[in-house]
């Protein structure tokens, strides 16, 4: 495996070598004959996805139904538009897809380019057993639940019984409010700093796994620093797997989860706090009986968005990086 | 060949340790607190006593958990889906995502694309719990198993490692060989992705080890569940909404608050220690270089 | 209104818990089992059926005087054994235990002759509150017991579920098999309104539950008397004086420790049920079903959180920002953190349901520092009013449910009814008699102060003995409060109840309350959204005029709050209740 097919590994229209250009050029028919195996091979995930995943799609006609419970999905009465454009129409709309926006777009920009950084300090560390008992400790706390990570959180950012502001208050005579509705993006994201950077740095350390340490054998020798080496040979190496990644977040940017959220909202930061999940959560939380059809149409307009979204990544990661997903 | 290292890489050196301890001892605190608050006493907790040590130590967090039904059933459920779980999800995840990353396959835009669906567009619930009714797993293993087995994240993030380490002038050498596609995705595919083989192999197995919802959802037999679910039902059993206080349920409640303080760290810390004790036997497979050795 | 075998019964009998004439309201058409909602046929066969009666309830236990609620009854069992139901109940690990391995199980079995299969699901998140997932799972994908009991269902669930035809009609049964709920019927006229569906029909066993502390609960504050003493304060009576109390507070600090809040609120905890009420008769949005800030006015639904008393009401908390004494603390401060503050003596004077909101643990000592916090009923504002915050309808509570796949619902709702007999209802409360309960003894004296019924030695029982409070009972308020206590070691009880006393004479009336309707199906959505909203706005603005981000005094600020309203369709969800309202079961 050499260095300069690495760069446009990725690429979906691949300089591909002679033989599968050749292919290529044969008729269709003959190419799928020739790739049955490979078909053979995907049968048992295809087959996977359509029973548990694709089959209760049909569900989604919910969003645009009157669900009967005793007659089923199928046999409920059509309702038109009516739930999305309730949820299109409802005064909480804007407020709540610009809170949800801002709070993921900041944590994937603050966020998604601190696992790459910790894999590569780690790939560079000499002492094994160092960096192992590092990567060890980092991935712990992914296990830690959302309710006792937030309980840390007020345990030392509290207004009112933080640790950390007790400083803060000698010093300033105030204490600083960590969950106030100016602080509460910044809070809020970087405490998922804390738990998820170990974890998410796994899958980076496994791409690092696959560049050829006689590269930076022959860097070295070449007289480049651990920086340069890292620019010239760790990073496009571990490229198509950030991007991968980083369009499969974008198409993930209206989901934050409720839990997290709710536990750390208060009537002062309600107005920044307010996103999609809680808004959904608390809709049927408000509601005598459950709410399916409006809960699925919600659902379907973020999974509409997430699809423009990831379209629009996937073009501009082609435009920018030459690599894309499709 | 030793070469001396440059001032640049040295203080680099120096810069990365500090940061890598900086960082470790920022997260060791949450850890050290957890373990610590699971054998404080429920007053000092309450009192918010507890900073980096426990306050009146004692074991009864541990010693409620060890006592709960279904506890030792919980956890043999637990390694039974884990190892299960890890197996299927990694199997169907592999041959998904080397299918997929293949450029000579006829179609393998929309395979992409149909694997990249379910991640924008999820069915919910009621109708996934429907299908499950009607392919008739309620109440069995493989409610728990199947519903969530494959992830089709994994499934990219796999293909896109097949794309980068499986270079095609070795499907070609193998072709002039005269091997088929089997045979390439056996002898030489497989091997080469022991680093994205065992990350598919920890994150369902801890996708599993964590999970409770399926068990929850799709199984009323206590004897089918996973220890996080029988955990977590003590949990949910020892929480009370403050509107249901009346009659002598005042007493009721104290109990039940007293214990969900003192288990909610518990949890945690048991929950923790499989997968902590399993990762040293995941790292080994992210040593720089392992996918290369073997190409070689 | 009543067919005449049963009057015929009626001649005959001589019970003094007698059934009365009303027995169930409405001559409402059955259903055939497994029928749908809108059978017009009556369940066949049932009119054959003789209609149980009650026997001469016992008299080896104490009732005091004008006593209303269960009685026992000797009875045989009804079934012969042979039958098994599935029914979905509750799961509860730590009380119930297996619920099929269950001594009170076994007694039940024994004498009514019915074999239950219990199938638990959990019903409660890990926050405490009510997960119905896994039940409206089941539901929706046609999963179904032959009942389901202690379930939370509301009100609307069983007039959705009862009109699609998965719930059964009950009222010919009760009619023929369950005189005890026919009884509970008399006792509490208002009960079946409370749960039957818009049809007209009933699809539901009825429960009671009638806690006396729980009508007043959300809109209860306390104070520290020691601290009121040491700034030498009575506790204060009208809005005026609680303000001159919280400025002593502020400027003295009586508890002599850094950090002493006068005024202490978890965020979750409404402010308004307490507080406004000192303005205008004001629900809030704590009655059940979150309705939001409507109340009953003459008849016609009414918002308010928009009117001018509301605006009244906000320049006092207001004034309370400007003094200092209310802070931002009260609409940050997490539940938790109240309880620490309280465990270290640092409040003066909060709004919350109950000493265990800001003490924890709050255990039974008699110095225990929980019991220097004394109620404080409601204030007199300055217009005059002084209402307390009033929950006429709480006594209903969850009961069992019979669905269409059940093939003999009469012997289910005759098992619901051996079930409320008094002395089973105690074994499926406090487990096994004499162990761990027994009747109380003459002279014994309960939570209200007159001849006690029962008295127990564990609360609760211990795991594997009882059903805890799942199972259907008819507990009303005599009953509850004829609970034993040991005047040597008063529990949380008698302090709740002399609480609730303080405050029941200023109860706003009750045609001010809006009881509970059912909405549409198609009104629900829309009704859940505008909630959202309207509750978004309420709660944010009330912190912002408090605090001093919005002045009420401010013609511009107070106009800009309204116009918000406007601006998100208030008067759609006023319309939708006023409708509900004019149209429920009477």
């Amino acid at each position: 495996m050499t260095t300069t097919s690495t760069t446009t590994r990725g690429t979906s229209s691949a300089q591909p070598s002679n033989t599968v250009e050749a292919l290529h050029h044969q008729s269709l028919w003959t190419r799928i004959r020739r790739s049955w195996q490979i078909y053979v091979l995907l049968l048992p995930p295809v087959v996977y996805c359509i029973l548990f995943l694709y089959w209760p799609m049909y569900g989604l006609q919910l969003a645009f139904k009157d669900f009967d419970i005793n007659a089923g999905i199928t046999a409920s009465p059509w309702a038109g538009m009516k739930y999305i454009n309730q949820f299109l129409n409802s005064y909480l709309f804007w407020p709540v897809l610009r809170n949800t926006l801002v709070l993921n777009l900041y944590g994937l920009i603050a966020l998604f380019p601190l696992p790459i950084i910790l894999a590569l300090l780690l790939n560079h560390v000499r002492n094994s057993k160092f960096s192992r008992a590092v990567q060890l400790i980092t991935y712990a706390p992914h296990f830690i639940s959302v309710v006792v990570l937030v309980g840390i959180i007020l345990m030392l950012f509290s207004p009112n019984t933080g640790v950390i502001n007790i400083p803060i208050r000698a010093i300033t005579g105030q204490p600083i409010d960590f969950l106030g509705p100016d602080m509460f993006a910044h809070t809020y994201v970087w405490s998922g700093a804390w738990q998820t950077l170990g974890f998410s740095a796994i899958i980076y350390l496994a791409a690092l796994a696959g560049v050829d340490p006689e590269l930076h054998e022959a860097a070295r020798v070449d007289g480049a620093g651990i920086l340069r080496r890292i620019w010239h040979i760790d990073l496009p190496g571990i490229l198509p797997v950030t991007i991968t990644l980083l369009i499969l977040n974008m198409g993930q940017l209206l989901s934050t989860g409720f839990e997290k959220v709710l536990l750390m909202q208060t009537p002062l930061n309600t107005p920044v706090s307010q996103v999609i999940d809680t808004y959904s959560y608390q809709v049927a939380f408000n509601s005598a009986i459950p709410q399916y059809s409006y809960a699925t149409a919600v659902g379907l307009f973020k999974s509409v968005i997430s699809l423009v979204l990831i379209l629009v990544a996937n073009w501009l990661a082609g435009r920018v990086a030459k690599q894309s997903l499709f | 060949m030793k070469i001396k290292e440059t001032a640049g890489d040295r203080t680099f050196n120096v810069v990365n340790t500090a940061i890598l301890v900086t960082f470790t001892l920022m997260v060791l605190y949450p850890l050290i607190f957890v373990i610590s608050a699971s054998f404080s006493s429920a007053e000092a907790i309450a009192n918010q006593e507890v900073y980096l040590w426990p306050v009146g130590f004692n074991t009864d967090a541990y010693a409620t958990v060890w006592e709960s039904p279904n506890l030792l059933s919980g956890f043999g459920n637990a390694v039974v889906y884990t190892i299960g779980g890890a197996l299927i999800g990694t199997v169907l995840t592999v041959l998904a995502g080397y299918g997929a990353s293949r450029e000579d396959v006829p179609f393998r835009r929309v395979i992409t694309i149909f694997f990249l669906i379910p991640t924008l567009v999820s069915a919910g619930i009621v109708p996934t719990y429907i299908v499950v009714k009607q392919l008739g797993l309620l109440d069995t293993r493989w409610a728990v198993l199947l519903p969530g087995a494959m992830s089709v994240f994994n499934v990219i993030i796999t293909r896109t490692f097949y794309k980068m380490s499986i270079p095609n002038e070795l499907l070609e050498a193998a072709r002039v060989d005269g091997a088929n596609d089997f045979h390439f995705f056996f002898r030489v595919a497989i091997p080469l992705s022991k680093p994205i083989i065992a990350v598919n192999l920890l994150f369902y197995g801890l996708a599993q080890w964590n999970g409770w919802f399926s068990a929850y959802l799709y199984t009323n037999d206590l004897g089918l569940a996973p220890i996080q679910l029988v955990l977590r039902q003590l949990l949910a059993n020892s929480q009370i909404d403050p509107a249901m206080i009346g009659g002598g349920d005042v007493t009721e409640i104290l109990k039940r608050r007293e214990l969900f303080d003192k288990l909610k760290y518990a949890m945690i810390v048991i929950a923790m220690i499989p997968p902590l004790i399993a990762y040293p036997f995941v790292q080994k497979h992210f040593v720089k270089g392992a996918m290369i050795g073997s190409l070689k | 209104m009543n067919s005449s075998p049963l009057s015929r019964r009626r001649i005959l009998q001589a019970t003094l818990a007698g059934l009365g004439t009303a027995a169930v309201g409405g001559s409402i058409a059955g259903c055939a089992p497994g029928g749908g909602g809108n059978d017009p046929g009556k369940p066949s066969g049932l009119e054959s059926v003789p209609k149980a009666t009650l026997p001469e309830p016992r008299t080896d236990m104490l009732f005091a005087d004008g006593y209303v609620g269960p009685y026992a009854y000797d009875r045989k069992p009804f079934g012969d054994g042979t039958k098994t139901f599935r029914i979905v109940v509750a799961q509860d690990a730590q009380v119930v235990g297996d619920w099929n391995n269950n001594k009170t199980t076994t007694e039940v079995e024994k004498r009514t002759g019915i074999k239950i299969e219990f199938v638990p699901v959990v019903v409660r998140g890990t926050d405490g509150t009510i997960d119905m997932t896994k039940i409206n799972a089941m539901l929706a994908g046609g999963d179904l017991p032959d009942a389901f009991m202690g379930i939370p269902f509301t009100t609307a669930q069983l007039a959705l579920y009862g009109q699609q035809g998965l719930f059964l009609p009950l009222d010919d049964y009760i009619n023929t098999y369950s005189p005890i709920t026919q009884k509970v019927m008399t006792d509490y006229p208002d009960l079946r309104g409370l749960k039957a569906s818009p049809d007209g029909k009933l699809y539901t066993m009825l429960g009671v539950n009638d806690c006396y502390h729980c009508n007043s609960s959300p809109g209860r504050a306390w104070v520290n008397k020691k601290y009121l003493d040491k700034v030498g304060m009575d506790i204060p009576t009208t809005t005026e004086e609680l303000r001159q109390v919280l400025l002593e507070f502020k400027n003295k600090n009586p508890s002599g420790k850094s950090g002493f809040l006068p005024f202490a609120s978890s965020e979750s905890s409404p402010m308004d049920t307490f507080f406004m009420n000192s303005f205008l008769a004001n629900p809030g949005n704590q009655l059940p079903g979150n309705v939001a800030w409507l109340r009953l006015n003459g008849g016609k639904v009414e918002f308010t959180a928009n009117l001018p008393e509301w605006r009244e009401a906000l320049k006092y908390l207001n004034q309370l920002g400007k003094d200092g004494t209310l802070t931002q603390a009260t609409f940050t401060m997490k539940d938790t953190e109240l309880q620490q503050n309280g465990n270290k003596g640092l409040i003066g004077f909060t709004r919350a349901y109950w000493w265990g909101s800001f003490f924890n643990p709050v255990n039974l000592d008699l110095d225990a520092p929980w019991r220097d916090y004394v109620a404080v009923p409601p204030l007199k504002g300055p217009g005059g009013v002084q209402y307390a915050w009033w929950n006429y309808y709480g006594y209903s509570t969850d009961g069992l449910q019979v669905t269409k796949k059940c093939a003999d619902p009469g012997a289910l709702v005759q098992w619901t009814d051996y079930i409320m007999d008094l002395d089973t209802a105690m074994w499926t409360y406090g487990g096994v008699q004499h162990e761990n309960w027994d009747y109380a003894k003459k002279g014994d004296v309960g939570i209200n102060g007159k001849q006690a019924l029962v008295s127990r030695k564990l609360f609760p029982a211990p795991v594997g003995t009882g059903w805890s409070q799942y199972a259907v009972m008819y507990r009303s308020s005599d009953y509850r409060l004829a609970e034993k206590v040991d005047p040597k070691a008063p529990t949380y009880e008698a302090g709740l109840y002399e609480a609730g006393k303080k405050y029941e004479p200023f109860a706003y009336p009750q045609d001010s309350q809006l009881p509970p309707v059912i909405l549409s199906t198609e009104d629900s959505a829309a009704a859940a959204d505008l909630n959202t909203s309207i509750t978004n706005e309420v709660k944010v603005s009330l912190a912002k005029f408090s605090l001093g981000q919005l002045d009420p005094n401010n013609d511009a600020d107070w106009n800009a709050y309204l116009d918000r309203f406007t601006a998100m369709n208030l008067q759609a969800y006023v319309d939708i209740y006023q409708k509900a309202y004019d149209s429920r079961p009477q």
